[in-house]
């Protein structure tokens, strides 16, 4: 017999309270007196655009930000929430979305790194057994002896979360958990919050801007828009079309976008690429690509599995042991990045903050990165300010981005306006080829569009684009072909239309298939 | 017992080489945290003063030695006070602190310039090891300070591999926002450990005033400092080689008195520049073994970095 639980939700004392929490940062107010009830054993997805205020409101809620008003209780005691460690130290940990990891260190050093439960004397072996028996508890797949930087960045998110779950926080609150991770390996990882919350006194919070993932995954959903609570629902009274108008305050336009139409000559050719990655193992093994003028190849894969190793040696940022690149009818094997873009590819990075744009620099000096070597810009040994700021004044507006100030740090641009600056930047440089890695992650639903149809747009005057995604719908929407990434081969290839979701899923999986 | 010519030399690389190994090991832990200290030379003349006053005052070497220990940290304090609580750069304060050190030393120690050292560092001959032949009377027959020398880099190791401690203070300076978000209390650890290193930094000072020299005199570290720089970076910030760095430029430092008195025939002058070359030698090698990957380096990743919480 099923007993039905019948207490509303609001009976039951909450784990954590937000009280009216407030943060401003100068003008902008980032959280406007926002509530916030956390149960214990639920959930609980924040649901918002980029700049809605949700990484701002945890970033309180983790001691990294002390909010200018409002109160939070814990187990119905008001604390005073100083710093992470404070945080830490009342059970609140989190995975942020720039995982904090430290670069130059191992994942076991990572792992262990300010914790009270790493023994006070542990060297390297210690450490990596420890982690060995963590990565085995908690059912990650993580290499305890690898560094950080020659980790992909889906690897380098198992790192983080296992961290904060060894911890053992009471409540686990993750920043856009699944931007990096193949649909199965998010379904696993839901599985696994899941399980955490429903062992007792544990609290999963979510962010997110994905609406699918937060129906499917949630008990509750809170909404922010423009750092304000729009509600709080609970998730099974949603659906997604409910959530995206609170979130966004529009209705979506999620039909596929229309195939290419004339396809040109081959425009980048890679034959029988062999690469090794930062630690020496085989990261491409015999890969072949023809890509085509006005067509975008989709790049499906579990990362790790060398995508940001073929988006590298199509670039020239990594040179490859043997085979050979072609661009047009030229000849560009082990040629200098500065060769390719010369070529006419552009490239958007995986990291838009560490290899696309400088962040110490200005908008109006990242704008102009493809293109002041060249006059107008250059001006024998000077570049001339006047068109600096033409070309920067242009791009901002082609690209439809808000700015006050050309010369103030491109930091102070949201993820997705970076985003559209970066992208709009290597659209104008990329005459025949455009790489884009991720180009939609972390972006809200109205940036990605947008950059979406840039590419489109790119595509259909001719540019051949290779589009490395972790994001399937996007890639089942946009790309021409597909092609499955495994383990540094090309596992399978389809046409538009030509696939179903399960099959490629299988793919990324390495489960071998027959493909008809 | 007589040495003969390399022997003698040898002892020398171990002697020269001592107060470089306490400077090195003093700007390794500081550096480890992302502070980069090229003050140091300045703080070791702060350290060779006090240690000198110190013992002068109280007839007492200990307390010597522990004055210039206090007093290297004290100053070194000022630089992590400039440069860790309120962000200065830390190239600039590190000249200012050479600066301040040169003027103040010599300050201080006017009244003293030209007394023996009447309680200096007393040789300590290891009793059994001493007796081995050819090595012992090199390696056990020394200063006992230069035994404390050895020591240090070995504490480091120990402290930063092996530690859960060391595992954290080395994240600040590697990545202190990292550091931060774990809890590690960056700002507090960063003070800390400059100021202990700048106490290791006088030491290699106080050295020199009471154990080779046995007097004070003006600008007596004559470049050490920056050599122990070049140390730190030719160990590859690895505390272990440290010894290797020091005792190595130490013994380029030796060659010059080997030179004397085998009556070679070369200069002296191009023997004393031998340190300096071998510095610039280091920066080179230094760059040419990370020539595949802009941008790294064995140099902790926040080295001279200060630190924003939110930045």
């Amino acid at each position: 017999m099923i007993v039905e639980d019948n207490a509303p939700r609001s009976a039951i004392a909450p784990l954590v309270e937000m009280r009216e929490v407030t943060k401003q940062f100068g003008s902008l107010t980032a959280v406007n007196r926002v509530d916030l009830d956390i149960h214990a054993g639920e959930v609980h997805a924040i649901l918002g655009e980029n700049g809605a205020g949700k990484t701002t409101l945890m970033n309180v809620l983790t001691g990294l930000l002390k909010p200018d008003s409002g109160q939070i209780f814990l187990d119905g005691s008001e604390i005073s929430i100083s710093s992470p460690r404070k945080a830490l130290e009342l059970g609140i940990g989190i995975v942020h979305q720039h995982f904090r990891l430290v670069e130059n260190f191992t994942a076991a050093e990572n792992l262990h790194l300010g914790w009270n439960d790493t023994p006070r004397l542990a060297g390297n072996k210690d450490l990596i057994d420890r982690t060995h028996a963590l990565a085995k508890q908690f059912n990650l797949d993580v290499e305890p002896n690898a560094r950080i930087w020659q980790l992909s960045v889906g690897e380098q998110q198992r790192v983080a979360i296992l961290r904060t779950l060894s911890r053992g926080a009471r409540i686990l609150i993750l920043d856009e958990p699944t931007a990096v991770l193949t649909p199965p390996e998010a379904e696993r990882l839901f599985e696994m919050l899941r399980g955490l919350a429903e062992s007792s006194n544990r609290a999963v919070i979510f962010i997110s801007h994905k609406l699918d993932e937060v129906i499917t995954a949630s008990d509750q959903v809170t909404v922010l828009r423009a750092g304000s609570r729009v509600n709080t629902l609970r998730t099974v009274d949603c659906n997604q079309e409910l959530l995206a108008e609170m979130m966004i305050g529009r209705h979506l336009d999620t039909q596929p976008a229309p195939p290419a139409k004339d396809l040109g000559p081959a425009v980048l050719v890679g034959k029988r690429i062999v690469v090794r990655n930062d630690r020496g193992l085989p990261a491409l093994e015999n890969i072949d690509l023809e890509l085509r003028s006005g067509e975008i190849i989709g790049v499906a894969g579990v990362a790790g599995n060398g995508q940001r190793e073929l988006s590298e040696v199509l670039t020239g940022l990594r040179s490859i042991d043997t085979g050979q690149i072609f661009v047009g009818d030229q000849e560009l094997t082990n040629a200098d990045p500065a060769d390719f873009l010369r070529a006419g590819i552009g490239h958007i990075p995986e990291d838009r903050y560490s290899s696309g744009l400088v962040s110490s620099e200005s908008i109006e000096h990242n704008a102009i990165l493809r293109a002041f070597r060249d006059p107008p810009i250059r001006r024998g040994l000077f570049l001339s300010p006047a068109d600096i700021k033409n070309h920067a004044e242009q791009l901002v507006n082609t690209v439809k981005i808000a700015v006050r100030d050309l010369r103030s740090s491109v930091r102070a641009l949201s993820g997705g306006n970076a985003q559209r600056l970066l992208t709009g930047r290597e659209i104008a440089a990329a005459s025949k080829v455009l790489v884009a890695v991720h180009p939609t992650r972390g972006l809200d639903v109205g940036a990605a569009e947008a950059v979406r149809q840039v590419l489109l747009k790119a595509r259909d005057s001719g540019v051949g684009i290779l589009l490395i995604s972790e994001d399937l719908s996007e890639l089942l929407s946009l790309a021409d072909r597909i092609v499955v990434m495994f383990r540094g081969r090309l596992t399978g290839e389809f046409n538009k239309y030509e696939y179903d979701v399960n099959t490629l899923g299988l793919l990324m999986g390495g489960s071998p298939v027959e493909v008809s | 017992m007589e040495l003969d010519l390399w022997q003698e030399t040898l002892l020398q690389a171990i002697v020269l080489g001592t107060p470089l190994l306490f400077v090195a090991s003093g700007e390794l832990l500081g550096q480890k945290v992302g502070v980069f200290n090229i003050g140091i030379e300045g703080v070791m003349l702060m350290g060779a003063v006090a240690g000198f006053v110190g013992m002068h005052e109280s007839s007492n070497i200990a307390i010597g030695i522990l004055s210039a220990a206090v007093f290297g940290a004290l100053f070194s304090s000022l630089f992590a006070l400039a440069t860790v609580v309120f962000r200065a750069n830390q190239v600039v304060s590190g000249f200012g602190l050479w600066l301040l050190g040169l003027g103040l030393s010599s300050q201080i120690g006017r009244g003293y310039t030209g007394i023996r050292a009447s309680n200096p560092i007393e040789r300590w001959e290891i009793p059994l090891l001493h007796d081995i032949p050819i090595f012992g009377p090199v390696l056990f027959a020394h200063l006992w300070a230069v035994y404390l020398a050895f020591l240090s880099p070995l504490l480091l190791w120990f402290i930063l591999q092996r530690t859960r401690h060391g595992l954290n203070i080395r994240s600040i300076g590697e990545d202190p926002a990292a550091a931060d978000t774990t809890g590690v209390a960056v700002t507090a650890w960063r003070f800390l450990y400059v100021s202990l290193g700048g106490g290791l930094v006088g030491l290699g000072g106080a050295f020199l005033s009471l154990g080779t020299s046995q007097t004070f005199t003006q600008f007596m570290t004559s470049g050490l400092g920056w050599i122990g720089l070049a140390i730190v970076m030719f160990a590859g910030w690895q505390p272990l080689r440290l010894i290797l760095g020091a005792y190595l430029f130490g013994g380029l430092r030796a060659l010059d008195f080997a030179a004397q008195s085998a009556d070679w025939n070369i200069p002296s002058e191009f023997l004393a520049m031998l340190p300096f070359l071998g510095t610039l030698l280091v920066l080179l090698v230094g760059a040419w073994r990370f020539r595949n990957r802009p941008g790294a380096s064995a140099a902790p990743a926040a080295l001279g970095i200060s630190f924003f919480r939110g930045g």
